[in-house]
C-alpha cells in the first residue's frame, strides 16, 4: 500500500523536477489493491490481496454500506478512494457515480443525457460497461455517447470520443467495457455491422489506432493483455477465433481458429496461455444463418424480407440479396451477414490457447480442448490457484485442471438454482459465485468441491462483482453494496 | 407527435377526399390544433367522465388542445371542431344539430354520427343514458386504435388521422349482461388484488362496455359480521387462512420486491379478525363504489347455508368442511325449512346486505360442499307439487342424467351436488328475506340463483309462478360448457321483446374464461366462447358472467367478448386481429393467431384427458410424485403445444412495434412459465416412477429436474408479474409446487 503522506513530503524539494515524471507515475500507480477494470487489474477477477474476506454476509450481517443507486448491470470498479459504478437514472439519462469506498458516502455524480435509447434485450440495460480506471480518470462507454472520460476526482468530462452506435441483427444491446494499458484506452466493439476494436490515447481522447474486425459477429468479451514473454499482447475473443494483437499498434499477430460462435464470456490469461470457456447457442452445423429463421424470419417463410431485419442492415441485405428479389434465402443470408472467412456454429467449449506466434497458429496453439456440457453462455471462467472454475445456469459448477483439462469435478450443483450471468470471483481462497436470484454461493477454492455459505443480496445481481483490500462490493440492479469483515 | 400547427382555413381547403359513407359526405381529415368537446348544461356526472375520456384520447392520439365547454356558453357555438356529447335530453347543442334525427335507442344504445353543421362536421357521441354515453366515447377511442386491455390503454404504433366526418354508428346489445366476476377463496386473481388493482380492472373493463360486477364472497372471509343467538363471528380469513411465506430461497422473488409475505395489500399487517374486517368491507364498498362511478351496477353473490366454524353449534348434525374445515353447513338430514336453518341464513343474508347496501343484485347460491344430501327427494317432492304434471319427472331420471354429463363433473359427485342444492332451494325458497330486496330508495334489488346446476335450473324453469334469474354454469371450462348445447333447448328463452320490458326471469351464463384444472397455466378458448356466444343470442340469454384465474391472460378473450356483445356473428380471429394489429403493427397478428391456435389445442388437452392437471390446492404439484408412474405421453405432446406457442410469441415480439411488445412478452413469459411447469411435472412423474422402483440415482436426478424446472418456470412468471394475483400464482406454487419438491428432494437423499 502506498502511503501518500509520506510520498508527498519526501518529494516535496524535487517537486520541479520529477513533477512531470510523478504525473505519470502516479497516473499509473493505483492502490495495491483496487480493482479498476471488469473482473480486477489483470481482469482475471482474482484478488491478490492477503486481506480476510467474509464467507457469510447479508443485509443483516457483515454489511459495511448499502447505496441506492438505481438500474444498472456494470460492475463496480475501485481505485484509491473511491468506488465508481454507473446507472441509468432517467428513462434517456446516464450516471457515473463515484462513491468514498469506506462510508459509501456519494463523492460526485456526472449525469448525461443520452438521447433515444436503441431497442435492448432484458436483462441487459443500457448501462452495462464497467467502467475502467487509471487513478486519474474514469473511462466508460455508452451506447449513444461513446467513449468518455471523466476526471476521477470530480467527475468532470475529460473528452468524450464518439463512435459509431453499435447494432445487432437480435437488439441485445451493448455491453462493452473498456481497458487501460499503459497510456492507452483500449476498447473492443463486436457488434453484428462494423466490429473493432479501438486504442485511445487516454490524456488527449485521440484515436491512436482502430483495427477492424470484418470477420466477426456480435460478442461481448473483453479484451484482456496477455504478457508472453515479457512481451504485451492483446487478446480478443470472438466468433470463431481468438486473436492476438500489438496493443501498441493494433496488428494483428496471430490467429487461433477454434472458437464457437457467439462470444459473450471473456478469456483468462496466466503465464502465456488464455482460458476461455463458452456456450454458444445451436451445434456445430448451425451457423448464424440457422438463429435468424428461427428469430428474425417472423413470417416463418424460410427467407428474410427488409422489414424483418433491423434498418441499420440495409446495406448487407443488399449485398446478400443476390438475385434482387427483395429477399433473402438460403446461403443469401450467409453471405449478407456472416463472413464467408469464418462460417462457424454453435457449440460449448473450454479451451487453453497459448498465447505469442504469429499468423494462423490454429494448428500448433491449442494445447487442450474440452467439449462438454460446463460452460456458461455469460458466465466467464476463473483461473484461481490451480483450477479453472466455470459455473452455467442452474448453479452447476464445473472445475478442470488448467494445465491438463483434466476435470476435478464436472456439472455439480452448487445449491443455488436460476441464471448465472455475473462471472465468478475469488479472494482469500474463496471463491464468490452470485446467481441472478441474488444470492452468492460461497466455495472453497480448490479441486474439492466444497460449499462455504450461501448469502442473500436480497435482490437480483446481474453485474460481476469486485473485490478489493478486503471488501466484497456487489451491484444488484439497483444497489451498490460493501461487505467485510469488521 | 403529430404537428397540429397547420393554418385552419388552409387545412380544410387542401386535405384530400378520402371515401364517401354515411351521411353523404366524405371522410376528411381534420388537422386541427383545438377540438372543443361540449356537453351539457350541468350535464350528468358520467356524461361530463365520457368527455374527459374522450378529450384526453384525442389529446395522446392527435396531440390537439382540448377543452370541454357546456352547451350555452361562449364556447360551444362556433367551435368549427367540435365533439358533442350526449343526447338532445341532456345537451341542447346535440338537440340542436340532430333534431328529431336521434335514432330510438334501448337504455343501453348508443349513437357515433357525423353531422354537418354551419359546413362542418362535428360528431355526436351519445347515448339515451349516460353509462351508454360512456361507452360511445370509450367505443370512438377504439375506432381510432386505442385498444383497451386490463392492464391499462395501448395506443395505436401508426398514429391515426383526425376526422370527425364519416361516422353513422349505432350500436345496440345483442347481450344486456356482461359481468364480470371478482373476489374468490384463492390467492391467484382478484381475490389477491387489492382497491387500487380493483379500481384500474374495472375502468379498463367498463372501457370494454361491461355493465355488472359480481362479486363472490364466503362467510369465513373478512367481508361481513354478524352475530347470530349470542354467537359471534371470528372467523375473517382470506386464502382460507393459508399464509404464503416469502423467504430467501423463493423462486421468482423479484416479483416481490423484498416482501416477506404475500397477502392482499389491503389486508397486509391487518392480524386481529376486526382489522381484516374493517379493511375487507373498505375493499368491498371501494370496489362497489368504483363499479357505480362507472356506470355498473353490482351484485353480491352469498352462499347463506354455509357458516364460519364457529357457528356450528347452531346448525344440528353440521360438520366442519371444505379447505382448512372452514365451512359448516347444514347435516346431511337436516331439514331446510326448519327455523334452526332459515334463521342463521336468513340473518347472514340481512348482514351482507346491511354492510353492503350499495348493492343492485343479490345472488343467493347453495353450499358448494356437497353434503346436504338426505333431504333431496322430500325437497324434489315439494319442488314437483308447483309443477304442472304433465312436466313432472322422477328425481331418479334428474340424478341419472347429471350424473353421465360430463360438463358438470361426472358421476357420484354430480349427484351429492345436485341433490345438496334441491334441499339448498328449498331452504332459500322458504328465507324471509323480503326485506332486504327493498333498497332504501325505495327500489327493488334483484334478486338471483347462482350456481345451480343447469339440469336442475331445467327443472326450475317449469314452475311458472318462480321469477328468479339465474347465473348458471355449464360447466367449469368453456369447452365443457359448450359440448352441452342440450340445455339451452331445455331452459326456455329469454324474452327477446324489448316492448315487453326487461326479462321477468333474466338468465345469464357463467363463462369461465380458464378451466379450473389447468390452475395457473395459460389458457384460452375462444372457439368455444364463439359457440357459447351465438347460444346466448340465439335463445335470448340475458348475456355472461365471466371468470377467471389468471385475469392478465384475459385481453384476447375479452376483446372477442366485448366485440359479440355486441355484433352477432363477431369472430374470435377478427377481435384478435382488431386488438393485435393497432399496437403491434403489420404481420404480427398471424404470429399471434399460431400461438393461440397452439394454446387453445393445449387447453382443451388438459381439459378433455387431464381435468385436474394443475387444479389449485395444496397438493397441485407433489400428487404427480405420489402418482409413482412415468408421466403419460401426452404430456409431452402438451409441452410441445406450449413450446411451439412459446416460440410464435416471441417471434410476433420480435416483429411487433414496442408500443404492443409488453402485451406480448408477457404472453412469451407466461408460456415459458408453462413449458417449464409441464417439464417439472413429467420429470416429477419419472422420480415417482423410480421411488417406486427403488432406483435411487434416477430419483435424485429426476427430483433435481423437476425442482429446476418449478424454479424456472416461476422466475419466468416473475419477470412478466403485474398485480398481487399474478405474485399470489407466484407464492402459491412456491408453497405447492418448488418447496414440497425440495423436500422431496431432501427426504430422498437422507435415504
Amino acid at each position: 500500500m502506498v502511503d501518500r503522506t509520506r510520498w508527498r513530503r519526501a518529494s516535496a524539494p524535487l517537486v520541479s523536477g520529477v513533477l512531470a515524471m510523478s504525473c505519470v507515475l502516479a497516473a499509473s500507480i493505483l492502490r495495491a489493491e483496487d480493482w479498476p477494470q471488469f473482473r480486477g487489474p489483470d481482469a482475471s477477477g482474482v484478488s491478490r490481496a492477503e486481506r480476510a474476506l467474509p464467507t457469510e454476509f447479508s443485509l443483516d450481517q457483515n454489511l459495511v454500506w448499502s447505496v441506492e443507486l438505481g438500474p444498472g448491470i456494470a460492475s463496480p470498479v475501485i481505485s484509491g478512494e473511491r468506488v465508481i459504478t454507473t446507472a441509468m437514472t432517467g428513462a434517456e439519462e446516464f450516471a457515473v457515480v463515484a462513491l468514498d469506498r469506506t462510508t459509501g458516502r456519494e463523492l460526485w455524480r456526472r449525469t448525461l443525457a443520452t438521447g433515444k435509447l436503441p431497442p435492448i434485450t432484458l436483462p441487459n440495460n443500457a448501462a452495462s460497461s464497467t467502467p475502467a480506471t487509471d487513478g486519474q480518470r474514469v473511462y466508460v462507454h455508452f451506447c449513444t455517447l461513446g467513449l468518455l472520460a471523466l476526471e476521477i476526482e470530480t467527475g468532470d468530462l475529460a473528452w468524450q470520443l464518439k463512435l459509431d452506435e453499435p447494432q445487432y441483427l437480435m437488439d441485445w444491446g451493448a455491453a462493452y467495457s473498456p481497458i487501460v494499458y499503459e497510456n492507452l484506452v483500449i476498447y473492443c466493439q463486436d457488434d453484428d455491422l462494423s466490429p473493432f476494436i479501438v486504442a485511445v490515447d487516454r490524456q488527449s481522447g485521440q484515436v491512436r489506432w482502430r483495427t477492424e474486425r470484418p470477420d466477426m459477429l456480435a460478442g461481448y468479451a473483453l479484451p484482456v493483455i496477455c504478457d508472453v514473454g515479457g512481451h504485451k499482447e492483446l487478446i480478443v475473443a470472438g466468433t470463431g477465433k481468438l486473436k492476438g494483437y500489438d496493443p501498441g499498434s493494433g496488428q494483428e499477430l496471430w490467429t487461433c481458429n477454434t472458437l464457437v460462435r457467439t462470444i459473450m464470456t471473456s478469456p483468462v490469461v496466466r503465464d502465456g496461455v488464455i482460458y476461455i470457456s463458452v456456450q454458444s447457442y445451436g451445434d456445430t452445423d448451425r451457423v448464424l444463418k440457422s438463429a435468424l429463421l428461427e428469430w428474425k424470419d417472423t413470417n416463418q417463410d424460410k427467407a428474410l424480407t427488409r422489414d424483418e431485419v433491423p434498418p441499420a442492415f440495409a446495406e448487407r441485405f443488399a449485398k446478400g440479396d443476390a438475385n434482387g428479389d427483395g429477399r433473402l434465402e438460403g446461403d443469401e443470408i450467409d453471405q449478407a451477414f456472416q463472413a464467408p472467412t469464418n462460417m462457424v456454429g454453435g457449440g460449448s467449449i473450454i479451451q487453453a490457447i497459448r498465447a505469442g506466434g504469429s499468423g494462423d497458429v490454429t494448428a500448433t496453439h491449442l494445447l487442450w480442448n474440452l467439449k462438454n456440457r460446463a460452460p456458461s453462455n455469460l458466465a466467464s471462467p476463473l483461473l484461481v490457484g490451480d483450477q479453472l472454475f466455470v459455473v452455467k445456469r442452474g448453479g452447476l459448477a464445473s472445475s478442470f485442471d488448467p494445465t491438463t483439462g483434466d476435470k476435478h469435478w464436472e456439472i455439480k450443483r452448487i445449491n443455488n438454482l436460476g441464471e448465472y450471468y455475473a462471472s465468478p470471483v475469488a479472494g482469500d481462497g474463496k471463491i464468490y459465485v452470485t446467481g441472478e436470484n441474488g444470492f452468492v454461493v460461497v466455495l472453497a477454492a480448490g479441486p474439492e468441491l466444497k460449499v462455504l455459505a450461501k448469502n442473500d443480496l436480497g435482490g437480483t445481481c446481474i453485474a460481476t462483482p469486485a473485490i478489493a483490500d478486503g471488501r466484497l462490493y456487489f451491484r444488484t440492479t439497483e444497489k451498490l453494496l460493501c461487505f467485510g469483515l469488521k | 407527435m403529430r404537428d397540429c400547427r397547420l393554418l385552419l382555413a388552409a387545412a380544410l381547403g387542401v386535405l384530400g377526399y378520402c371515401a364517401g359513407s354515411g351521411d353523404g359526405f366524405g371522410i376528411r381529415v381534420v388537422a386541427a390544433d383545438r377540438i372543443t368537446v361540449v356537453v351539457g348544461t350541468d350535464p350528468p356526472r358520467l356524461e361530463r367522465f365520457a368527455a374527459e375520456e374522450l378529450a384526453r384520447q384525442f389529446k395522446q392520439l392527435f396531440a390537439c388542445e382540448m377543452a370541454i365547454v357546456e352547451a350555452g356558453s361562449d364556447g360551444a357555438a362556433v367551435d368549427a371542431t367540435a365533439v358533442l356529447v350526449g343526447n338532445p335530453q341532456t345537451n341542447s347543442e346535440v338537440r340542436k344539430v340532430v333534431g328529431d334525427a336521434w335514432p330510438k335507442l334501448s337504455d343501453q344504445g348508443f349513437v357515433i354520427r357525423s353531422i354537418e353543421r354551419d359546413g362542418q362536421p362535428v360528431l355526436v357521441v351519445g347515448g339515451d343514458r349516460p353509462v351508454a354515453t360512456l361507452w360511445a366515447a370509450y367505443e370512438l377511442g377504439q375506432q381510432f386504435g386505442v385498444r383497451y386491455l386490463l392492464t391499462g390503454d395501448v395506443y395505436p404504433a401508426e398514429a391515426p388521422k383526425l376526422r370527425l366526418s364519416g361516422f353513422d354508428f349505432v350500436a345496440e346489445p345483442e347481450l344486456r349482461t356482461r359481468a364480470w366476476q371478482a373476489i374468490d377463496d384463492l390467492p391467484i386473481g382478484s381475490s389477491a388484488w387489492g382497491l387500487d388493482e380493483h379500481r384500474r380492472v374495472l375502468g379498463q373493463l367498463a372501457k370494454l362496455k361491461f355493465n355488472r360486477v359480481i362479486l363472490n364472497v364466503y362467510p369465513w372471509q373478512p367481508f361481513v359480521d354478524f352475530e347470530i343467538d349470542g354467537t359471534r363471528k371470528t372467523t375473517a380469513e382470506l386464502f382460507y387462512g393459508w399464509k404464503f411465506l416469502i423467504d430467501g430461497d423463493t423462486a421468482g422473488r423479484a416479483a416481490f420486491k423484498g416482501a416477506h409475505e404475500f397477502t392482499n395489500p389491503d389486508l397486509a399487517g391487518k392480524s386481529s379478525p376486526a382489522e381484516r374486517v374493517a379493511a375487507g368491507k373498505l375493499l368491498i364498498n371501494g370496489i362497489i363504489a368504483t363499479a357505480h362511478e362507472l356506470g355498473m351496477t353490482v351484485g353480491l353473490c352469498v352462499s347463506p347455508l354455509e357458516f364460519p366454524p364457529e357457528f356450528a353449534s347452531l346448525l344440528p348434525g353440521a360438520e366442519p368442511c371444505g379447505p382448512e374445515k372452514l365451512t359448516v353447513g347444514p347435516g346431511s338430514q337436516q331439514i331446510p325449512h326448519d327455523e334452526r336453518v332459515r334463521q342463521p341464513a336468513a340473518a347472514q343474508v340481512q348482514a351482507f346486505v346491511a354492510t353492503y347496501p350499495q348493492i343492485d343484485a343479490i345472488y343467493l347460491s347453495p353450499p358448494r360442499v356437497a353434503t346436504w344430501t338426505g333431504y333431496a327427494l322430500t325437497a324434489w317432492e315439494r319442488m314437483l307439487r308447483q309443477i304442472a304434471t304433465e312436466r313432472r319427472s322422477a328425481l331418479d331420471e334428474l340424478l341419472d342424467r347429471v350424473k353421465s354429463i360430463r360438463a358438470g363433473g361426472a358421476g357420484e359427485a354430480a349427484v351429492a351436488r345436485v341433490k345438496t342444492q334441491l334441499a339448498a332451494i328449498d331452504a332459500l325458497d322458504r328465507l324471509p328475506i323480503e326485506g332486504v330486496l327493498e333498497r332504501p330508495d325505495g327500489s327493488r334489488r334483484e334478486a338471483q340463483v347462482a350456481g345451480i346446476d343447469p339440469a336442475l335450473a331445467a327443472v326450475l324453469a317449469r314452475i311458472e309462478s318462480l321469477h328468479v334469474g339465474m347465473l348458471l354454469g355449464f360447466g367449469d371450462s368453456a369447452q365443457r360448457a359448450a359440448e352441452v348445447e342440450a340445455w339451452f333447448e331445455e331452459l326456455p328463452d329469454g324474452a327477446k321483446d324489448e316492448a315487453a320490458g326487461p326479462e321477468a326471469n333474466p338468465k345469464c351464463l357463467v363463462l369461465p374464461l380458464a378451466a379450473d384444472g389447468a390452475g395457473a397455466l395459460p389458457q384460452t378458448a375462444a372457439m368455444s366462447l364463439q359457440k357459447l356466444i351465438t347460444d346466448l343470442t340465439k335463445h335470448g340469454w340475458s348475456g355472461y358472467a365471466v371468470s377467471s384465474r389468471m385475469p392478465g391472460d384475459l385481453d384476447y378473450q375479452l376483446q372477442f367478448l366485448s366485440r359479440a356483445a355486441w355484433k352477432s356473428g363477431a369472430a374470435p380471429d377478427a377481435a384478435l386481429e382488431e386488438l393485435v394489429t393497432p399496437m403491434c403493427g403489420p404481420g404480427v397478428t398471424a404470429r399471434v393467431a399460431l400461438a393461440f391456435s397452439q394454446l387453445e389445442q393445449a387447453t382443451a388437452l388438459i381439459d378433455e384427458q387431464d381435468a385436474g392437471f394443475a387444479a389449485v390446492a395444496p397438493d397441485m404439484v407433489i400428487k404427480h410424485y405420489a402418482a409413482a408412474e412415468a408421466p403419460p405421453e401426452r404430456w409431452q405432446k402438451l409441452q410441445d403445444l406450449y413450446v411451439v406457442a412459446m416460440n410464435e410469441m416471441y417471434r410476433a415480439h420480435d416483429r411487433s412495434h414496442p408500443r404492443g411488445r409488453p402485451y406480448l412478452r408477457y404472453y412469451c413469459k407466461r408460456l415459458e412459465f408453462a413449458v417449464e411447469y409441464v417439464g417439472s411435472v413429467q420429470a416429477l412423474r419419472r422420480a415417482g416412477a423410480a421411488k417406486k422402483s427403488a432406483d435411487q440415482e434416477t430419483l435424485i436426478a429426476e427430483l433435481e429436474k423437476a425442482i429446476e424446472s418449478m424454479y424456472n418456470a416461476l422466475s419466468a412468471l416473475s419477470e412478466v408479474a403485474r398485480d398481487s394475483g399474478d405474485r399470489g400464482a407466484i407464492a402459491m406454487l412456491n408453497a405447492w409446487g418448488y418447496r414440497p419438491l425440495q423436500q422431496a428432494l431432501a427426504d430422498a437423499d437422507a435415504q
